[in-house]
């Protein structure tokens, strides 16, 4: 009888305490991957381009950005395309930038589609995807983009490295206007490529 | 200065008294006695009794020219003495209170290392100085004797041991020629025995001169507060007596003429640090032994109908009537628009006012700030201001109480914006991003609650509170209430008050 009312007891105890634990669990990680990532190879190789095949324009050399948040299992985003190392030129005939879709990190892989940004039109329905592991705390992502990233034949990596944490994301970098861009010779001489998602909003 | 060195009246008779006394002493039954029925004892139920002190009654109405008198004094009960007397007659009517006269204590140490002994010895001895014409030791003797009688109240006690140190005192330092000291030793007896007469032509002239001088002098700048020498003095002599309290009752003015009755009742104050308080005093003019009886009759019986006595006694231990509470407090809503549950926390404030026993009121208001959930669904973090006010039944002892509230409940919600679109989150302010409806918002909300919780006392009025509660919210500004049924806990310090 005794026994049976420490049961009981423990029983109820246990129960408050993981009720605790489970509002505590607001406590943890849920934010690893927010922040701002660009394709660069390892240190201290110079950022080299990389490729993804069967977009039209980002056969080639390509930077990508990608602008993450993360909530929970849920991510969030905007990945944009450049044509150099310096993040500032936009490739021409592409979109900008476009927004990520199907977004999901389950602690190890962060998966995420986006639309082709090649041409850049509204109704395309043609889904570019991504399986990019986690390494380093979050700082690093690497794992291959492409049309078939199941395929018999992976398309390339990408290795993306942390520029930018959660605390210094700010409104600019979660601008994107999905249009399409300009290339450097459509410019005039000296001027200079405008900001990632300037005027857009 | 010639003295006729033989026994000086009034002391006369004095060791025959007390042996007389102390037989009596054995021989009359005391309080504990029962009364026989048919030859068979009956047990009397002893119930709890107060002691009140009766000081001796004094005359000081003191005629200086009638202070010697031709033959033998007479030893007749004097006014004050039938003032004592009147007053301890209506303090005996009162079954839970026992007068304490001054003879209950004397007869109370009849041990042979006893203070008076001593005392009288130290009488004895100044007298057989004096005789001696050896001054300074009968002074010495006799003012060793004066403090002694003092530190035992042997003035009240035994007023005429003190008496007659008194007088052996003036007549050493008449003696000596200090006058000065002489006129206060004879004060002194004065103050002790008012009534004291000596047989005309047994001192000298001038020695009956001073004393005649003393007594003028004692009526014009005795007060008769000078009783026992001051409250401190009355107090000492409450704790000899284990008395809490005492009435004294004395004569003063002219003989014969504008005199008036005087009536004090000191008692210990039941406030805390007891000390001597007057409880009740009566003076009136002098118009015979009976309306004097009477103006003690009445003063000792209208301090009597409102006294403390045991039977009226508060003794069950009063309980608090407000209970002023702060706490830390933690909670959660059990439903919530967000996948996962959030933590609440911050403070609380309750008061709770005890109506009646079992039965309280009580009214509590918490302000509580939530934490981010595991998936950031609250899109931020927001305060609660929670306000609940009911009815609380409560079982309560001297460890504190346990008690079950009831009662209404209003959330205020300040800022609480949740979703589970990703987007929204990250384009808080984008509605081509973020649709309005996916942002639940609810403000404020109304419902009932109930909370379980305990007090326990730590140190007097401070006690230790815990408390867990559960609400449910049936209005909203949103219709569904997606915020609902909070599980709070709280824990803190709080304040009863009597």
């Amino acid at each position: 009888m005794t026994k049976g009312r420490d049961l009981t007891g423990c029983r109820a105890v246990m129960a408050m305490l993981a009720l605790v634990a489970a509002a505590a669990a607001g406590c943890t990680d849920s934010r690893l991957l927010t922040g701002v990532y660009r394709s660069s190879p390892p240190a201290p190789a110079p950022a080299t381009p990389g490729t993804i095949e069967g977009v039209a324009g980002l056969e080639g050399d390509v930077y990508v950005e990608l602008v993450l948040g993360q909530y929970g299992t849920d991510v969030v985003g905007i990945i944009r395309f450049f044509s150099n190392r310096d993040f500032t030129d936009r490739i021409g005939g592409t979109c900008n930038c476009r927004f990520l879709t199907e977004g999901r990190f389950d602690g190890q892989f962060l998966v995420f589609a986006f639309t082709n940004p090649s041409p850049c039109a509204a109704a395309l329905t043609d889904l570019i995807h991504a399986r990019l592991a986690e390494s380093g705390g979050g700082d690093t992502l690497e794992g291959p983009v492409g049309k078939d990233i199941d395929g018999a034949v992976p398309p390339p990596s990408f290795r993306f490295e942390r520029i930018t944490t959660a605390g210094d994301l700010g409104a600019t970098n979660k601008v994107c206007d999905e249009t399409a861009g300009v290339t450097p010779a459509d410019s005039g001489p000296g001027d200079e490529a405008p900001d990632v998602g300037e005027g857009a909003e | 200065m010639s003295l006729r060195r033989s026994a000086i009246p009034g002391s006369r008779g004095l060791r025959a008294m007390s042996i007389a006394v102390l037989l009596a002493g054995w021989v009359v039954p005391g309080e504990a006695a029962m009364p026989a029925k048919g030859g068979v004892p009956v047990p009397v139920p002893s119930i709890p009794r107060r002691r009140v002190a009766v000081l001796p009654g004094r005359d000081y109405r003191i005629d200086p020219s009638a202070l010697f008198i031709e033959g033998e004094p007479s030893s007749s009960l004097d006014g004050g003495a039938a003032l004592a007397n009147a007053a301890a007659a209506i303090l005996a009517r009162e079954p839970e209170v026992v007068p304490v006269r001054p003879a209950d204590l004397h007869q109370a140490d009849e041990s042979a290392d006893s203070p008076e002994l001593v005392v009288r010895g130290l009488l004895h001895l100044g007298q057989e100085r004096y005789r001696d014409i050896r001054i300074p030791e009968a002074i010495a003797a006799l003012e060793q004797g004066i403090a002694s009688a003092r530190r035992v109240f042997l003035d009240v006690l035994s007023p005429d041991l003190v008496s007659d140190l008194y007088l052996y005192q003036g007549l050493c330092y008449l003696e000596q020629g200090q006058v000065a000291l002489a006129h206060v030793a004879f004060k002194n007896l004065l103050l002790a025995t008012p009534g004291r007469r000596f047989r005309k032509g047994w001192f000298p002239q001038a020695t009956e001169a001073a004393m005649r001088t003393a007594a003028e002098d004692f009526i014009r700048t005795t007060p008769p507060e000078s009783l026992l020498g001051g409250l401190e003095r009355v107090e000492a002599f409450l704790k000899f007596a284990r008395a809490t309290a005492a009435v004294a009752t004395y004569l003063t003015g002219a003989p014969g003429e504008t005199g008036s009755v005087e009536v004090r009742v000191a008692e210990i104050s039941r406030q805390p640090g007891g000390r001597l308080v007057l409880a009740a005093r009566a003076e009136s003019r002098w118009s015979g032994p009976e309306a004097a009886a009477e103006t003690v009759s009445r003063t000792v019986s209208g301090w009597l109908a409102c006294a403390v006595l045991p039977s009226r006694e508060i003794t069950e231990k009063p309980y608090a009537r407000f209970f002023l509470d702060t706490t830390a407090a933690y909670s959660v809503f059990l439903r919530v628009p967000t996948r996962r549950i959030f933590s609440n926390a911050g403070f609380g404030l309750g008061l709770a006012w005890q109506v009646r026993e079992g039965l309280d009121l009580f009214g509590r208001v918490n302000v509580l700030n939530a934490f981010e959930d595991q998936f950031g669904d609250l899109v931020k973090q927001f305060w609660t201001i929670r306000a609940q006010a009911g009815v609380g039944y409560s079982l309560r002892g001297n460890w504190g109480r346990v008690f079950f509230h009831t009662g209404i409940a209003f959330d205020y919600l300040s800022g609480f914006e949740s979703t589970t679109d990703p987007n929204c989150k990250f384009w808080p302010n984008d509605p081509a991003r973020c649709p309005a409806s996916n942002v639940r918002r609810p403000r404020y909300l109304v419902g009932a609650a109930v909370a379980l919780g305990v007090d326990v006392t730590l140190y007097g009025p401070i006690y230790f509170v815990f408390q867990a509660g559960v609400a449910a919210y049936f209005v909203s500004n949103e219709t569904d209430t997606p915020v609902n049924f909070p599980v709070s806990l709280e824990t803190g310090l709080g304040y009863a008050f009597f």
